[in-house]
């Protein structure tokens, strides 16, 4: 948006530079070869009568050589004017174009003198009043130059004001069109990073009518993107909800039909109430997880993670005692990092459960804290089969199960790693996956330190 | 200690009848109530030795009940928290409930923490020994059950007044999250198990300042609470 703006101000200045300095070449044309009202000559045959007189001067007071230097200086001024002899030769040696000769032979009369064509001639006489040299001038390059060889400091005032001003009126434009641009843009990136909420609304600067149009239909986009992902987590969230009820009412009946119950109805029964208690887990999580896409407030303490890591490790044991494997965890420092608690532990145990899901039986699983930057790195490495390397990415999608071979055999939720990335995510922290050198899965993740 | 008189307030009513003839077969005598203004009207007619209060309830919710009842009752009562609403337990604890169970549960679970909650607001034999103490301002006198602040009378839950009755019989020494759990509540700490601090911070406020401006309950990092002998 930066370098649109400057764009577009660089352009647009750019453009009305070129258009005052045309618009300037024209007056001031004009205002040479304009025919003076009284007179049928224009200001600039008045201009060049002035410099032919003061070469006649200059010959006839000071000579030959002083009338030389006259027409050197005049050079400057952009103003060509030969004085020839009556060879029709050039004073300064110069080779005569032909126009000049024929001005010099044919002068035409006029209210203020003689002049052939745009050419204005004279002749130059000496003290005795007799005709010696015939002087030809005339105007080379255009009036601007003129003015800037002339009158150099009003010129250059005058290219400043005009550059300034135009300037002013250049970043007005830049603004008015890149401003609800960069609003809109705003808006747009706050939607992407999933702030559903982010509207344009009221433009207070380039209200131009396709813009407004843009932003009134970026609003209503990000309104029904709004109305549809809510619609969808509030299914989730209400089934999740009403699957509540009916399975209070389950675990409840469980209980009084154990009252009646035989050793081989009571494995039955233990059966159901453990599958009720998976799906209840299930609910758990996934209303757990429809939460944290929605609630915003964040409640974030500064935790040491090095003490939070050992008490998950500490209640995992009772999980790895029955798989059975180890859980080892790496010498540590302390380590302080900003987050929400609940969350963060929440993550941490997700991924150990995970871990100690999907570990060969025997297996150690390794836990390493560490710090890179200023963020806290946590790695947690089973020694189980690892996933396809296509899928290192899609394990933190809900639901995902690598093969349906396992998905019995482990009997997790599906949404234990999905819960993870979010609330990971929700503390500015990143979290990935990948297959470890030597096999297993390592989950890295990555939390900021306080 | 049987048949004591439970009011059950749900607006499940399949649900609530379930859980009657449950709660009965465990010893209770088990009164429904499905809105809350039945609820409360129950409540306050008396005759209950505990409530089981749904925290959703139509008329009127179970936590805006329970401060209602708070106002003018020590009635225990025990929250039922639906799965995942987490915040309501922690409600529940400030509004001044004595426990929660999440629902759905093992209804042996509820049998069992009501028994708990029983216990320790008649001062059974198996609850922790409790005897007339006095630590700087704050008296405890056991057989009303009652706390004096610089001769001000506290009103307090079964529940804090348990919690306070172990720190003070423990004063000075830390007592673990885990043990408070154990002899107050009944039950293992679980691993986000917020009621102790939040009763704890119940009391605080309760209590008010010690002579130095400080809590007359201390924390100590990972360790638990400490009821701090202050001078004056």
């Amino acid at each position: 948006m930066r370098r649109l703006f400057w764009r577009i101000f660089g352009l647009f200045w750019a453009a009305t530079v070129v258009l005052i300095i045309a618009i300037a070449w024209i007056t001031s044309n004009n205002f040479e070869n304009e025919k003076l009202p009284v007179h049928d000559v224009t200001r600039m045959d008045l201009a060049l009568n002035d410099e032919l007189r003061s070469v006649q001067r200059a010959f006839r007071e000071n000579g030959v050589e002083a009338m030389k230097q006259r027409v050197r200086d005049m050079q400057r001024f952009s103003i060509a004017l030969y004085v020839l002899d009556a060879d029709e030769h050039d004073m300064l040696d110069r080779s005569v174009p032909p126009e000049v000769l024929d001005a010099a032979k044919n002068p035409v009369q006029d209210s203020e003198g003689f002049h052939y064509n745009r050419l204005r001639v004279r002749k130059i006489n000496n003290t005795d009043g007799k005709p010696v040299y015939t002087a030809v001038a005339s105007y080379t390059g255009s009036p601007l130059l003129r003015m800037l060889y002339r009158r150099p400091n009003t010129f250059w005032m005058h290219v400043a004001a005009a550059m300034v001003i135009s300037a002013v009126f250049s970043l007005l434009l830049a603004a008015y069109i890149t401003a609800p641009l960069a609003r809109i843009r705003s808006s747009a990136r706050r939607v992407a990073r999933g702030d559903l909420s982010a509207r344009v609304g009221d433009l207070p600067f380039g209200r131009s009518a396709e813009i407004l149009a843009l932003a009134s239909e970026f609003d209503q986009m990000a309104a029904r993107l709004k109305e549809l992902v809510e619609g969808q987590q509030r299914l989730i969230r209400d089934v999740s909800h009403e699957m509540r009820s009916p399975l209070s009412r389950l675990r409840v009946a469980i209980e009084l039909a154990r009252e009646h119950s035989n050793p081989e109805t009571t494995s039955q029964l233990d059966r159901i109430e453990r599958e009720a208690m998976r799906l209840e887990e299930m609910i758990g999580q996934s209303i757990q997880l429809s939460r944290m896409e929605t609630a915003t407030q964040t409640r974030a303490e500064t935790i040491a993670l090095d003490e939070l890591v050992a008490d998950i490790v500490a209640d995992a044991a009772f999980e790895a005692q029955a798989k059975p494997c180890a859980l080892h965890v790496a010498q540590t420092a302390p380590m302080r990092v900003h987050a929400e608690a609940d969350l963060l532990t929440s993550a941490i145990e997700n991924v150990v459960r995970n871990a100690v899901n999907y570990t060969s039986v025997g297996s150690t699983i390794d836990l390493r804290l560490d710090r890179v930057e200023n963020q806290a790195r946590l790695r947690v490495r089973d020694a189980g089969p690892g996933v396809p390397p296509a899928d290192e990415v899609k394990i933190f999608e809900p639901y995902f199960r690598t093969d349906t071979a396992r998905q019995r055999k482990s009997g997790g939720s599906g949404l234990g790693l999905a819960i993870a990335k979010r609330a990971i995510e929700r503390q500015g922290g990143r979290i990935t996956a990948h297959n470890a050198e030597g096999g297993g899965l390592e989950v890295e993740i990555r939390v900021p330190l306080a | 200690m049987n048949d004591a008189r439970i009011l059950l307030a749900d607006d499940d009513e399949e649900l609530c009848a379930l859980l009657r003839d449950f709660l009965v077969r465990e010893g209770f005598e088990v009164d429904l109530a499905h809105d809350g203004e039945e609820a409360l009207r129950r409540a306050y007619a008396g005759g209950y030795d505990a409530v089981i209060l749904d925290v959703m309830l139509p008329q009127r919710s179970g936590l805006e009940l329970l401060r209602e009842l708070r106002r003018s009752s020590k009635l225990p009562v025990l929250m039922l928290t639906a799965l995942g609403e987490d915040i309501d337990r922690i409600l529940g604890l400030e509004l001044g409930a004595d426990d929660y169970v999440p629902k759905p549960c093992n209804p042996r679970e509820i049998a069992a923490r009501l028994r708990a909650i029983l216990r320790r607001t008649h001062g059974d034999n198996e609850g922790p020994r409790l005897s007339d103490v006095t630590i700087g301002n704050v008296a405890m006198r056991a057989a009303s059950r009652s706390v004096t602040v610089k001769g001000e009378p506290v009103s307090l839950t079964g529940t804090e007044f348990n919690i306070l009755a172990v720190l003070m019989r423990e004063a000075g020494r830390v007592v673990s999250k885990e043990t408070l759990s154990q002899d107050v509540l009944g039950r293992p700490l679980g691993p986000f198990d917020r009621s102790i601090d939040v009763h704890i911070s119940k009391l605080r406020r309760k209590l008010g300042l010690a002579s130095d401006g400080e809590s007359l309950i201390g924390t100590v990092h990972r360790g638990g609470y400490i009821f701090r002998i202050v001078e004056g």
